[in-house]
């Protein structure tokens, strides 16, 4: 029998209906676990599988992966709240609202997204005026800075919307501490009072509102650098819209876009959610979205085949052999704009350096072999 | 080469480009363990030479589970001792379907007798010596795989890891044993890796039901000394061992109490291999 192959569109109808795994042949199986686990959204679909019921009609393979998977998930959700008490506790005395982003904020609230979803760390946000003292006051209490390079510790320093991530010593849980959602470097970091806005209080913390939680999670997808997880993150914002899809939330969504400045990302992030998860996203909204964005027609389509390939899942059983370049040229574009051209190219250089040497001379160099 | 290795507990595919490994794995793995290819593997593994100029000057090797490494690079001559490892680093994150208690396990007849200890306190040698008596199997030199709230254990058959000294006594014990390679100045200091009897590897998917733990400290020139333990005691010294009793939850507060509940538990000083067995052998089974 041949084996037949799974493809990347397969692997989003998996995530948008887990009624399609009932298709799946055993060896489908191994290749879908796999994939899944290495996009961690293996215990997220293992949520959903449970939720519609479909898992008690699975092969003992796939269910045996997949409550493995949620066991794992579940351990972090417990290790997450047992940390944000933790920080809570430290932090409180020190700022009037301590706000939580992304993953731990969905846990705290208990949202859908939040189902089995892996955290690879907590992402705290204070205003810009106690912001040292926050860091100080989660440093005395064991989060340290792991050693930068100077040209790295600088990088957070003086151009980022966050300081350098900070490492409990004991536990090893990592901490990201934000002033800003976006770089203040590239003359686009918002008014960070428009998202704080209407922040909803949980558990001592304070959580954005759905319209800001969406839109912080779209700029993250949509001008990070960082694409690794750029396939679980769309799903993100698919579980967010479909639990939002209130109209006042829509309405509060392109608002928010608007005064911020980020019509484009918005505008691209409901086009691709729809396209690829079918997020139910009304004709018109797209349409006003559309008049909205200063992109031209040629620049969406060249969009459009990039981020096809770099949405999907990177596994190298279905990667497409552009999808590197691909990356490559989204990333490009987010850096052109994240940072003035002078600032860029003085990056891009140091970057150069390093990853040059990284290729000549092994990935290890500049890492110690273990004995 | 590239082979779906049959461990008992855990199916693993592993693709192997680094030579000297792939020798040792063909000389320590019997052919039917390598060649089964009738189950779905759970993971996927490879061991390849690192990139750049490291690729000819002062080999590096790195262990991979789906092209995510866990480990920095070792260098060529851990090779295969950096593979086994990595492989029990899979087992005890990912198969998360057992209970895991770090020990060595052996069993006679399916009763099986758990060693759940620090390193350096002999249970490798202790595992290593009765897994090679008549009437006996290993079921593991590393983890006690346990089936939830059950006294079962899963057997999780590979070469049993020897450090230092113990390497020329197990030389003793097997004479015709199949030995690996030395690794040299690893972390753990020499290592060599050693295949058990066909009896184990044949009974890989036999489960065994758990006698006894057994707490051993090797402490020389000694005679040996047994303390009986106490349910309290069985059961906290027994949980300081176990991997993933947080991530198991109530599940695996179960599984353990019903451990202790079903076994009898002992703390033994030996410096004779030889006395913990006839103990073993006439008191608990």
């Amino acid at each position: 029998m041949s084996k037949h192959k799974i493809s990347s569109q397969q692997l989003f109808d998996l995530l948008a209906d887990s009624q399609n795994a009932l298709d799946l042949s055993d060896s489908d199986w191994v290749d879908v676990i796999r994939i899944f686990r290495s996009e961690s959204v293996l215990a997220r679909f293992a949520c959903q599988l449970e939720e519609s019921g479909v898992i008690t009609q699975l092969p003992s393979y796939a269910t045996k992966h997949l409550a493995n998977a949620k066991l794992v998930a579940q351990r972090q959700v417990s290790s997450v709240r047992f940390e944000c008490a933790e920080i809570l506790h430290i932090a409180k005395n020190t700022c009037e609202k301590l706000y939580l982003l992304k993953g731990a904020a969905y846990c705290l609230a208990s949202l859908p997204v939040s189902k089995g979803r892996t955290f690879s760390d907590i992402d705290l946000l204070v205003t810009k005026d106690v912001l040292a003292q926050t860091e100080t006051s989660l440093k005395l209490h064991g989060w340290l800075s792991e050693p930068l390079s100077k040209y790295d510790e600088a990088y957070y320093r003086e151009w980022a919307h966050e300081v350098p991530p900070m490492k409990h010593s004991g536990r090893g849980t990592v901490i990201d501490l934000h002033h800003n959602l976006y770089l203040p470097v590239s003359g686009r970091a918002p008014k960070v009072e428009l998202f704080l806005e209407g922040a909803i209080e949980t558990d001592g913390f304070h959580i954005l509102r759905p319209a800001a939680m969406t839109l912080h999670a779209i700029i993250h997808l949509m001008l990070n650098d960082d694409l690794k997880h750029a396939f679980r993150d769309l799903n993100d914002l698919h579980l967010m819209m479909t639990e939002f899809s209130k109209q006042a939330f829509w309405e509060d969504l392109l608002d928010l876009a608007h005064k911020s400045g980020f019509e484009n990302e918005l505008f691209l992030a409901c086009r691709y959610c729809r396209h690829f998860f079918k997020t139910s996203i009304s004709t018109e909204y797209l349409t006003k979205l559309a008049n909205m964005q200063n992109m031209n027609q040629s620049e969406i389509k060249l969009l459009d085949r990039f981020y096809a390939l770099a949405l999907s899942p990177k596994h190298y059983l279905v990667k497409r052999a552009s999808a590197n370049f691909a990356e490559l040229v989204i990333i490009t574009r987010a850096h052109l704009k994240k940072m003035p051209i002078k600032i860029l190219l003085y990056h891009t250089a140091y970057k150069v350096y390093r990853s040059a040497v990284e290729s000549l001379l092994g990935k290890a160099f500049f890492e110690k072999s273990n004995s | 080469m590239k082979s779906l290795i049959d461990f008992g507990a855990v199916k693993i595919y592993i693709d192997c480009s680094v030579k000297l490994a792939e020798r040792n794995i063909n000389h320590l793995y019997p052919s039917y363990v390598l060649e089964d290819n009738t189950v779905p593997p759970d993971y996927f593994v490879s061991l390849k030479y690192g990139g750049g100029i490291r690729r000819f000057v002062r080999k590096q090797v790195l262990f991979e589970q789906d092209s995510k490494s866990h480990f920095k690079p070792v260098p060529e001559n851990h090779a295969y001792a950096s593979f086994e490892w990595g492989l029990n680093y899979v087992v005890s994150n990912y198969a998360q379907e057992f209970l895991t208690i770090h020990s060595g396990v052996v069993a006679n007849n399916d009763k099986a007798v758990i060693f759940p200890a620090p390193p350096g306190s002999g249970k490798s040698t202790l595992t290593t010596y009765l897994m090679g008596l008549p009437g006996w199997r290993l079921l593991s030199d590393e983890m006690a795989l346990m089936l939830p709230e059950t006294s079962y254990i899963q057997p999780l058959i590979k070469p049993v890891c020897l450090k230092n000294n113990s390497i020329d006594i197990a030389k003793k014990w097997f004479p015709d044993g199949k030995f690996s390679s030395i690794a040299s100045a690893t972390a753990k200091g020499d290592v060599a890796h050693l295949s058990p009897p066909a009896s184990s590897w044949q009974q890989r998917d036999r489960v065994a039901k758990a006698k006894a733990i057994i707490f051993p400290k090797y402490t020389p020139n000694k005679k040996m000394e047994i303390y009986k333990l106490d349910k309290n005691q069985g059961f906290m010294q027994l949980a300081e061992n176990v991997i993933n009793l947080s991530l198991q939850g109530e599940r695996g507060f179960n599984t353990l109490t019903h451990l202790i509940e079903n076994t009898e538990q002992f703390e033994i000083l030996y410096s004779d291999v030889n006395e913990v067995k006839d103990f073993i052998e006439q008191d608990l089974l």
